[in-house]
């Protein structure tokens, strides 16, 4: 019996305990799916869950088009979900390929935004605004939280060439030139999700409030003190204050929700897959509670070069890749052992009942790497996944293989439509993907 | 030949400079006639005639487009790739030699017309670029709040905040620390946190604590739990930690109670709940007491059920019948080592007086102890006196049975010392008897557990012949802030050499006058956290020295704490004049914190502005305390606290000048200790003497602890040794590794660099020197025995002292294997995949790190070093044939022979001649032809061209001093430094103080003059 059933169950005993806020208070939502219906229908939500280095891609690639049957070595970990989910062939991030070496960096900077960043080690790092966050920034006022992004490691060490750090750990941009940093310990994301532990609120609120009134006055008072570029870096300051302040006040119009009752330790888990595991729980209770619905999970950054001897792979992940087709049996294990985080996420959407289905009905889980083959650093035929039905908008349970060329990016215009976000293009987007 | 080695090799690093400078190109600007000219006459015809047709905008070879540079600016800013130009133009390495080739005129007008810019922009007037408004990083953040209201070490705000961008390799750069909605709301939290923290609004209730319960489970009577509850919680408690090796225990006590128990009850000794993950075995941390079990049948089901309980955990605990009887089974079996064996089972847990009795033990108060040692986490029992040197024999041999029968047990190492050898340690009983001689040999020791202030109390009465009778009381541990010197330990009387003794700090000295038990005296000292990184490791007492006084001393004693203390943040804090009325006190308070917290002189209204805080929670019926960590938290919300602006009164001027001496304290404070100026800084900043003072207060500052930030913020992160941390070995082919080695590595690379700060070292010893600092761990990793460097178990005609197992030690090194940063483990062991070295990474980390010349990426599709499908054996074979590729060799022939001499250290950097049988060839040949053969020659190569090195260093630092990329325009600042340094010595102090006397450091400007 797995060794984490336990802590899952407590979990699940505080997961319990939380309302399911939109069925209880909010009425019904307009929600594009269930637009007319006249039961509350549940809100779609989306994630995007990232591995890096690419994929020991024969050993992913399913034979035909159509149903999925026989699945390949890699795919066989998501079995169980075969009717939940589709295999994705044959998307593009071109917009990746310009350049020279930083492949890594430059194909996840470009995964979500679709935009080729600039080749840069210095402070103006710049890529595009990436999907979730087009999203978080036309529904994110409907939730507590815009958009939650997490992964397990840090943005230090080892960066690719040519390239700043802060690219091969970031899948978020909230503009091009606004990286939304992702917190790696789950305590802090526990804290982010369900606020301080205070005994009175409306106290704790209105302390808030005239702090940031005094800030937001100190502030003017030192600005009017500083020359122009100075003055105009304090702006972003002036702007988190007023972010805050409205969060407060929107929070107050939201039905208030519990904090449970768990002691996350600080700092990070020392076993790699119970840290994923905890952030795949997080992500879980964020979406059941409808804290937020639009997510990214870096699994682990891009380059990464973790080891996972508890598997039998003593060598680095990244350095695996580069031995090419000989090493694929290795690779798949690191790919496998990847792809089990997804089932365990997976398992967790379905265990929540919502409305006459499970959570894992409203939502679009997009599993998948900016690199295809990592030897050659290709950004062509990605390998993606796609599970969930996003309220039964989505067909699953299929191979789906699409025309060269391509752009990863019409799947994200897809995916927004179905939280009724339509932008006419994202990066590169040529249009929606058809054929959902 | 492809193209240009050099051009290859600043490719990567310049080509984002590149992208820039084509902008540049494109918008355009007015030059100056004279340069424009020269570029126009005659650089650019020859760059058009000699190099464009392979580095120009189609397809450049190496990326490199030389097309784009059509003026002198453009060719300034990239002066590095420039120089490397037209150094391999005069060489005649470019163009190549099947092109046609420029005549010598063409090429001297050339090379007169780039120096002739150079030599322009070299004495013209000095830009020292632009000062950013900048977040306090969250390092700088958890330093300033803990330096401004004298919080202890032990506490870590940065905890609650994202970590820091890293840019130009370094978390401070101006330009990354902006502020999200996301991070101001952290840093809310955290000023929160700091303020509830520094002020208590609840006073804690002080408890006395007698010696026996010091400890972290102190507070609270034992009580009793019915054994079935308990076990249930635990069980919870356990799942959901199944990693938690403190719940794992508890688990297996509360097992072995719930059968163990006639009376169905367990005995909770409450305490506090360790938090994180915890190693090791401490009976401090055993709640439970668990009787004897004496029907096998119920042994039976207990070790069944612990087995299933325990079963994921990779040790199973067995019960015997004995090791359950007192509250550690380990002392239990000692106790049937012999018949005659009068120790007792005593860990701060109480025995029944019936058991005592039929074991004949005198009662547990006035006793000398001698004690069962465990490898890293004092495990104490308490003997007798009685215990002779046999029967200490003989437990010995039964804990060596133990350790050998139980192998993954966790009482591994026991090893009890004897009175004559090591040094007793006093764990519970109060008072001590001196030795039959009258004398106290070794000073004992109280074991003390890491919780809050508190005051140490000794109670004690001296019985002597004649003349005065002094003692000290001190402390120990690995995380003190300082330790006594060598002649001060001197004083104490009895052996120095055991290494508990080698690591403490006298508290305090004073004579005992009080001659009887009726009316002792008292010593008491309060122990702070503050200034300390760890928990204490004990706590003691010794006799000093007589003064030729030969006669008999007999020292009775006993130990008592009391506390919780309120810590020193909170009277430190609200120190304020008591005849004052309560606003008054708030204005005093705030006037006195807000300059401080701001790192300049306020206004009234500003501390009108904090004051209000205090006055509207009292106003609201709050305590003032509790106004006060509003004022405080407001205080750290501040834009004034939370970034550092530098106030100019005139900020947009583009003509550089001087900054404000409070902002120059800042720059200061924050480059070397990253944190706010102190007192002194403060106070010169005010009385306008700090910059006719640098030099003074900069050699000050190094010497000062703070500098360790310097060590961990600038110096590991250039060399990129805080990957240490998260670095993955291979297990199985290195059983030794684990996090205490981990642990050390990292130090000992902190200390030698602190060390270089703090005694003022040559900067070249970074590559080579002729000492270290060790603990027992890494010494033994790297088979030193003793602080002359001796080899492990040779024969030697002169030995040092040991080293110890819980602190660092100056080591002096003997022969070439060890010495500098290039042969430290930490280095040569994050230089490294898990399973095996890479001279590729060693080589490229030389390059980028140490000569600053950065190794281009590698292509895509080559394949990493395959172990299994070439005939080859040996890593260098591969890598030759490797090389044998010319689209590898260009680079390759330039990373692998510096990395080859790193071979003789594997991937944990263990010192090797042979691998996999064979022996390591260790030799190579640079590019310039210097053969080199092993780590010695390739310092020596190093070394050799110092000022490369230093230059390299310079720009590093001044990056990090200034907290922006460094720039084309600071080259000059950078060659006067380089100069500087080099006259002296290339001593550190010398580089810290020509950068913070360099114009980038001391001048600002607005607007970019470039622009």
């Amino acid at each position: 019996m797995s060794q984490h059933l336990s802590r899952r169950t407590v979990l699940r005993g505080i997961g319990a305990g939380l309302a399911l806020p939109w069925l209880e208070a909010m009425g019904p939502l307009e929600s594009w799916v269930h637009a007319n219906d006249r039961t509350p229908a549940a809100p779609n939500r989306l994630l995007w869950l990232y591995v890096p280095n690419g994929m020991a891609m024969p050993n992913w690639t399913p034979g035909e088009e159509g149903p999925l049957r026989d699945l390949p070595p890699i795919l066989q970990e998501v079995r169980e979900f075969t009717d939940n989910i589709n295999v994705l062939s044959g998307l593009n991030s071109l917009s990746a390929e310009r350049g020279g070496g930083g492949d890594h960096a430059r194909a996840i900077a470009t995964y979500l935004t679709g935009v080729t960043p600039l080749d840069t080690t210095g402070p103006n790092y710049r890529a595009g605004v990436s999907a979730d966050q087009a999203a978080a920034s036309r529904i994110g006022d409907q939730t507590r939280l815009a958009s939650l992004e997490v992964g397990t490691e840090e943005n230090t060490g080892f960066c690719d060439f040519g390239y700043h750090c802060v690219y091969k750990g970031t899948l978020s941009w909230r503009s091009p030139t606004q990286p939304m940093i992702k917190e790696v310990r789950p305590r802090l994301v526990f804290d982010r999700l369900f606020g301080d532990n205070v005994a009175n609120r409306a106290e704790h609120d209105a302390l808030r409030r005239s702090i940031l009134d005094y800030v937001r006055e100190d502030s003017r008072t030192l600005a009017s003190r500083l020359g122009t570029e100075d003055r105009r870096r304090m702006d972003d300051y002036l702007t988190a204050i007023r972010d805050i302040e409205q969060r407060i006040a929107r929070a107050a119009s939201f039905p208030r929700v519990e904090r449970p009752e768990l002691a996350i330790e600080p700092g990070i888990p020392r076993d790699f897959q119970e840290h994923c595991r905890l952030l795949c729980d997080l992500i879980v209770l964020a979406f059941r509670s409808d804290i937020t619905r639009i997510g990214t999970f870096l699994l682990t950054n891009e380059l990464s070069d973790r080891a996972f001897p508890e598997h039998g792979i003593r060598r680095g992940h990244h350095g695996i890749t580069h031995d090419g087709a000989r090493a694929y049996d290795e690779l798949t294990v690191v790919n496998r052992f990847h792809l089990r985080q997804l089932v365990y996420l997976l398992e967790r959407l379905k265990s929540v009942r919502e409305g006459t289905g499970t959570l894992l009905d409203h939502c679009l889980v997009c599993y998948g790497s900016a690199l295809s083959d990592g030897n050659g650093h290709s950004k062509r035929n990605l390998p993606i996944l796609l599970a969930g039905n996003a309220g039964g908008t989505v067909r699953t349970g299929r191979h789906i293989r699409y025309p060269a060329g391509t752009p990863l990016n019409n799947l994200w215009l897809s995916m927004l439509e179905r939280v009724d976000v339509r932008v006419p293009f994202l990066g590169d987007s040529t249009g929606s993907l058809r054929g959902l | 030949m492809t193209c240009g080695k050099m051009v290859m090799r600043l490719l990567r690093q310049y080509l984002p400079c590149l992208a820039m400078t084509l902008l540049v190109a494109i918008v355009g600007e007015p030059c100056r006639a004279q340069d424009s000219a020269d570029v126009a006459k005659v650089i650019v015809p020859f760059v058009v005639k000699h190099c464009v047709k392979c580095h120009g905008a189609e397809k450049p070879k190496a990326g490199l487009s030389l097309h784009t540079f059509k003026d002198a600016k453009g060719i300034l800013k990239e002066r590095k790739l420039w120089d490397a130009a037209l150094q391999q133009i005069e060489s005649g390495e470019m163009p190549p030699t099947k092109q046609p080739q420029p005549t010598a005129d063409e090429k001297a007008a050339f090379a007169k017309s780039v120096r002739a810019i150079y030599s322009k922009a070299d004495t013209g007037k000095p830009d020292p670029g632009q000062n950013l408004i900048r977040r306090l990083t969250r390092t700088e953040f958890a330093n300033t709040v803990r330096d401004l209201l004298q919080l202890d070490l032990d506490f870590h705000p940065e905890h609650e905040l994202p970590t820091d961008t890293v840019t130009h390799g370094f978390e401070n750069n101006a330009e990354a620390l902006t502020i999200s909605p996301v991070l101001l709301d952290r840093y809310i939290v955290a000023a929160q946190m700091v303020a509830e923290r520094a002020i208590r609004a609840e006073f804690p209730k002080r408890e006395v604590l007698t010696g026996t319960d010091l400890g972290p489970d102190y507070r609270g009577a034992p009580k009793e739990v019915p054994a079935a509850k308990v076990l249930e919680t635990l069980t919870a408690l356990a799942e959901a930690k199944p990693k938690d090796a403190l719940v794992r225990y508890r688990l297996a006590r509360a097992h072995a109670a719930a059968y163990g128990q006639k009376s169905g009850t367990v005995k909770v000794i409450p305490g506090k709940e360790s938090e994180g993950v915890w190693f090791g075995f401490n009976p401090q941390h055993l709640p439970f007491e668990v009787s004897r079990i004496d029907d096998p049948a119920k042994l039976k089901a207990a070790n069944e059920h612990l087995e299933r309980a325990t079963a994921r955990y990779r040790e199973v605990i067995r019960l015997e019948p004995e090791n359950l009887s007192a509250r550690l089974g380990l002392a239990w079996s000692l106790l049937h080592a012999g018949d005659k064996a009068t120790a007792i089972a005593e860990f701060r847990a109480t025995l029944d007086a019936a058991w005592i009795k039929e074991k004949e033990l005198r009662p547990v108060d006035w006793k000398t102890t001698s004690i069962v040692r465990e490898g890293t986490s004092h495990l104490t029992a308490l003997l007798d006196k009685q215990a002779d040197a046999k029967e200490i024999k003989a437990l010995n041999e039964r804990s060596e049975q133990l350790r050998k029968s139980s192998e993954s047990s966790p009482w591994r190492h026991y090893r009890l010392l004897d009175s004559s050898g090591g040094l007793p340690e006093f764990t519970g009983p109060l008072f001590v008897d001196g030795q039959s001689r009258g004398i106290v040999r070794e000073p004992p020791v109280l074991q003390y557990g890491n919780t809050d202030e508190f005051l140490f109390r000794v109670t004690l009465f001296a019985e002597q012949g004649s003349g005065p009778v002094r003692v000290a009381v001190f402390m120990g541990g690995p995380g003190l802030p300082e330790y006594s010197t060598a002649e001060e330990r001197d004083q104490i009387l009895g052996e120095l050499k055991h290494r508990e003794i080698q690591s403490i700090k006298i508290l305090k000295i004073t004579e005992v006058t009080a001659r009887s038990i009726e009316a002792p005296q008292q010593i008491e000292i309060p122990i702070s956290r503050r200034g300390r990184s760890g928990p204490i490791g004990i706590l003691g007492i010794a006799l000093i020295k007589p003064k030729n006084d030969p006669s008999p001393i007999r020292l009775h004693f006993k130990f008592e704490g009391e506390g919780p203390l309120l810590p020193v943040s909170h009277n430190h804090v609200l120190a304020c004049s008591p005849d004052k009325s309560q606003a008054e006190q708030t204005r005093e308070i705030i006037g006195r914190l807000l300059p401080r917290a701001f790192r300049r002189p306020v206004t009234k209204d500003e501390i009108e502005a904090v004051a209000q805080f205090a006055d509207r929670a009292v106003a609201n019926g709050k305590k003032w305390e509790v106004g006060m960590q509003h004022a405080l938290m407001a205080m750290l919300c501040s834009p004034n606290f939370l970034f550092r602006a530098e106030l100019d009164d005139r900020p947009d001027s583009a003509e550089p000048h001087p900054i404000g001496e409070f902002e120059l304290a800042s720059r200061l404070s924050y480059f070397l200790w990253s944190s706010l100026p102190d007192d002194e800084l403060f106070k010169l900043a005010g009385e306008k003497k700090l910059s006719a003072n640098l030099e003074a207060q900069v050699r000050r500052m190094l010497k000062d602890p703070r500098s360790i930030a310097l060590v961990d913020n600038f110096a590991l992160k250039w060399l990129r040794l805080d990957s240490l941390r998260t670095h993955q070995v291979d297990a199985k082919l290195f059983p030794n590794f684990d996090k205490d080695l981990r642990e050390a590595m990292q130090q000992e690379t902190q200390w030698f660099l602190h060390n270089m700060l703090r005694e003022d070292r040559s900067l070249l010893e970074l590559i080579d020197a002729n000492y270290t600092f060790l603990n027992s761990r890494l010494g033994n990793h790297y088979r030193i025995a003793d602080t002359l460097g001796n080899p492990s178990g040779a024969k030697v005609d002169k030995k040092g002292d040991p080293i110890p197992r819980d602190r660092f030690v100056r080591v002096q090194l003997q022969g070439s294997e060890r010495g500098g940063i290039l042969t430290s483990a930490s280095l040569l062991m994050t230089t490294s995949p898990p399973t095996r070295t890479s001279p590729v990474k060693r080589g490229a980390w030389i390059l980028e790190n140490i000569l600053g010349t950065p190794p281009p990426p590698p292509p895509p599709d080559v394949p990493e070093l395959d172990q299994k499908e070439t005939k080859v054996t040996t890593l260098r074979e591969r890598l030759e044939q490797h090389r044998a590729n010319a689209a590898c060799a260009g680079c390759h022939s330039k990373i692998d022979p510096l990395g080859f001499a790193f071979e003789n250290y594997d991937a944990v950097g263990v010192f090797r001649t042979k691998e996999a049988n064979k022996n390591i060839d260790v030799s190579g040949t640079l590019p310039d032809g210097r053969k080199i053969n092993g780590m010695v020659d390739l310092k020596k190569a190093l070394l050799a061209d110092k000022e490369k090195f230093a230059r390299h260093v310079t720009e590093k630092m001044l990056t990090y001093a200034l907290g922006r990329g460094v720039e084309y325009y600071d080259k000059r600042a950078i060659d006067r430094i380089v100069s500087e340094v080099a006259k002296d010595d290339f001593k550190f102090s010398r580089m810290v103080i020509a950068i913070v006397q360099s114009e980038p450091f001391r001048l600002r400007r607005g607007k970019d003059q470039a622009q």
